[in-house]
């Protein structure tokens, strides 16, 4: 019977010890296409870059699925994750479109499952599901994608896409939207999602689990914590919004550049901060050291060149005034390259163009050169909003100082604490403000508004910080997808909800070769799970003697005395079965004489 | 203590089987009954964009790569009939939120996919694209350079 016992022991074991040292998480792709269409497109295709599908709709399947391995092997879950996606023929120049299906919030974990992390607040489902340890909603799926039929992506698995949209990297990026990339806010109102009705109760509007870490610097809110109008007003501060998650911090030096360029407003404290630009395609580029300076407005002749006297458009009347310090201009009228060239005339050493009123909801354009004044303009200029414009030269009465510089002790997308940027430009840009990382980032990162050429299809640092702001929001690394976190998981990669320790040391019993710690390997061992108390104990009477050595065969003196014990013996059996326990522990060296003498004075006490 | 190795060990294999769910890979499967409320939402967003009244938009910029010129065009009115209906479709969001509110006091809101990204695209003149990851009708219409006829 115990070899029976051993051997099914034995059996258990070889399981644990087959079990995947990384589960993932296992990602179904429905395919809703009908016949002979989409993922079922028969049309002849030759295998490329990796994909070795025959027909079109093979490989489409076979990108998707790339793409869906290369998440599913890198998140942790227990639940599924259904994905319905098909091939539709949308219009030209629109590819697709992804996102999560339902959210949730307040759940309850089933243990040891953490449930949700934060009350009254949004999680995608898939993430819901994760945290749960259960799927929310066994009929709906968790992701919703459709991509375009028309149009022509390359189906190739290696990146090696040439002038192509690779569509591994596409199918990343949106999955990730639908993973957890995203908030759940009108950014052009502020309000979260929520105003639920469900017969007589009402669900407030409430926040989501991305918003938890989304803090302006401005103010140091987070977005989980603003009103709707602070959250308008942040969704618009360009280079000011961050993400405070512990796991993408961490990532920041690993995967950016130092080297930002940066328009940054030095003083008055009031505006001081980076500013959203444009940049010109003439005269000297950003670079470093750059240049810093006052900034003075150009005043000129309003004239038929230029009707106002703040849009540059003829020499500067306060050419003294502007010498040596950074022009600020007003667009309009007249070229972007007359107006920095009359601002290089009157001795400027940069120059700022900031929208006019007839742009004023326009993002800071990027200012195109012309043939013939372009070549001749030797000074750095950039152009800005109409409010941040605004806001400079309502500060130009107490002095205003600047700098347009590559800045070497800043990575490029992120803040000066280190932290990420997330895009926030003027104008909002529902969906692709705050949902991003910043576009300034560099190295080009998979989730920034625009699928880059340069992308691999890495998730992960030191290429990408995708993963990590999975984790910060609650895909914890979970290998063995119990339900408890690798780092307090006792063992990160056999499944062991209960944590069950028996001999408290740091691998619980799931994993542990020798659960009793008697120092004989369970394989070897004829009770894994000795009795181990400290001291060797009969009835009431403890005697003092060690027990926790036991003998070679995994059995502990107390084991033994035990087996005795429930043979219900009688007192002199007891004591003859006694001493030969604790004789042979004497002599195996496992006790000292008086230890046998305290044991057998135990049982003679019995 | 036979029987409480063979009860641990049933323990074991049982969470073993159970608890050692193996990463299977990612997988195509079809017919799901997940995909009908996709199915039901497309439909009534494609019902709701081709009901609403017929829009007059013009293409204003020149987003598309002629294969044939190897030059960049403005879309024809078609095509800008075309991207003004799937943008409508992809971009519809649900006037309400439908809740559901489970027994264990969980909230779920039934987005039906109301916060789907979309992806738009406008060609380079080398013939590769730029694309911009959007959320909003309004927004999508910016980048591809499409504006009402009124504005003209």
């Amino acid at each position: 019977m115990k070899t029976i016992a051993r051997l099914f022991l034995f059996i258990a074991i070889a399981i644990f010890a087959a079990a995947p040292a990384f589960a993932g998480a296992n990602i179904f792709i429905i395919n809703n296409d009908g016949p002979n269409e989409g993922f079922n497109d028969p049309t002849a295709a030759a295998p490329v870059g990796g994909n070795p599908g025959t027909t079109l709709g093979l490989q489409r399947q076979f990108a998707f699925v790339h793409a869906a391995n290369i998440w599913g092997s890198t998140l942790d879950s227990n639940v599924d994750i259904y994905v319905v996606a098909a091939f539709n023929p949308l219009a030209p120049n629109v590819l697709g479109s992804a996102g999560a299906w339902d959210v949730f919030s307040d759940f309850a974990g089933t243990p040891p499952f953490p449930g949700s992390a934060f009350p009254l607040t949004w999680y995608n489902s898939a993430l819901a599901d994760k945290r749960g340890g259960y799927d929310q909603d066994v009929t709906s799926p968790d992701i919703n994608a459709q991509f375009s039929s028309n149009f022509n992506f390359y189906l190739g698995l290696d990146a090696n896409h040439g002038a192509q949209l690779d569509l591994v990297a596409v199918l990343l990026h949106e999955l990730g939207h639908g993973l957890g990339f995203q908030n759940f806010v009108n950014e052009v109102t502020g309000a979260n999602l929520g105003n639920f009705f469900d017969g007589p109760r009402f669900y407030p509007l409430q926040t989501d689990v991305y918003s938890q870490f989304t803090l302006d610097i401005t103010n140091n809110l987070l977005w989980s914590n603003m009103t709707n109008a602070q959250r308008a007003a942040s969704a618009v501060r360009f280079g000011r919004v961050v993400w405070t998650g512990p796991a993408v911090t961490a990532a920041v030096p690993s995967v950016l550049s130092f080297g930002s360029p940066e328009v940054r407003v030095l003083s008055p404290a009031a505006i001081a901060g980076a500013y959203q630009f444009g940049a010109a395609s003439f005269g000297t580029p950003i670079g470093n050291p750059g240049i810093t300076g006052s900034v003075i407005a150009a005043v000129d002749a309003a004239n038929v060149t230029g009707p106002t006297t703040t849009d540059g458009c003829t020499p500067f009347t306060n050419a003294a005034a502007v010498a040596g310090k950074i022009a600020l201009i007003e667009r309009g009228t007249c070229g972007f390259t007359l107006k920095v060239r009359n601002a290089q005339d009157a001795g400027a050493i940069g120059a700022i163009i900031y929208n006019n009123a007839a742009n004023a909801g326009a993002t800071a354009p990027g200012m195109a050169t012309d043939p013939v004044i372009g070549p001749t303009i030797t000074i750095t200029s950039v152009s800005l909003t109409r409010p941040d414009g605004l806001a400079i030269l309502g500060q130009l009465g107490g002095g205003v100082t600047a700098s347009i510089k590559v800045d070497l002790s800043i990575r490029a997308g992120a803040d000066a604490a280190g932290r990420a940027r997330l895009y926030a430009p003027f104008p909002v840009a529902p969906g692709s403000s705050i949902s991003h990382f910043d576009t300034v980032a560099f190295r080009n990162q998979l989730m920034e508004p625009a699928i880059n050429g340069d992308l691999t299809h890495s998730v992960k640092p030191p290429e990408d910080m995708t993963l990590p702001l999975m984790r910060d929001i609650g895909w914890f690394p979970d290998a063995d997808v119990d339900g408890v976190a690798d780092g307090n998981d006792n063992c990160p990669t056999v499944a062991n909800g209960d944590q069950a320790n028996y001999d408290g040391d740091s691998q619980g019993d799931a994993c542990d070769p020798d659960d009793d710690n008697d120092g004989v390997p369970d394989v070897n061992d004829q009770n894994p799970f000795s009795d181990i108390r400290p001291t060797v104990q009969i009835g009431t009477c403890d005697s003092g003697a060690p027990n926790g050595i036991a003998f070679p065969t995994g059995l502990t003196i107390q084991d033994r005395i035990n087996a005795l014990l429930a043979t219900n013996p009688n007192h002199g059996q007891l004591v003859s079965g006694v001493n030969v326990i604790i004789q042979e522990a004497e002599d195996l060296g496992l006790i000292t004489k008086n230890q046998r003498k305290a044991i057998h004075a135990c049982a003679a006490h019995n | 203590m036979i029987r409480r190795v063979l009860e641990l060990c049933a323990v074991a294999v049982c969470s073993a089987l159970l608890g050692a769910q193996a990463y299977a890979g990612a997988k195509m499967i079809s017919g799901s009954p997940r995909a009908e409320k996709v199915n039901a939402a497309n439909a009534s967003r494609r019902i709701a964009a081709q009901s609403a009244p017929r829009e007059k938009w013009t293409g204003t910029k020149a987003i598309i790569f002629d294969a044939e010129t190897k030059s960049l065009r403005k879309p024809t009115a078609v095509e800008v009939a075309q991207m003004v209906q799937s943008l409508r479709q992809l971009t519809t969001r649900p006037a309400r939120i439908s809740p559901k509110i489970a027994a264990n006091g969980v909230q779920q809101g039934d987005i039906s996919g109301a916060f789907a990204q979309v992806l738009v695209a406008r060609a380079r003149p080398d013939g590769s694209v730029e694309t911009k990851c959007v959320q909003t009708f309004d927004e999508a219409a910016e980048f591809l350079g499409l504006e009402p006829e009124a504005a003209q």
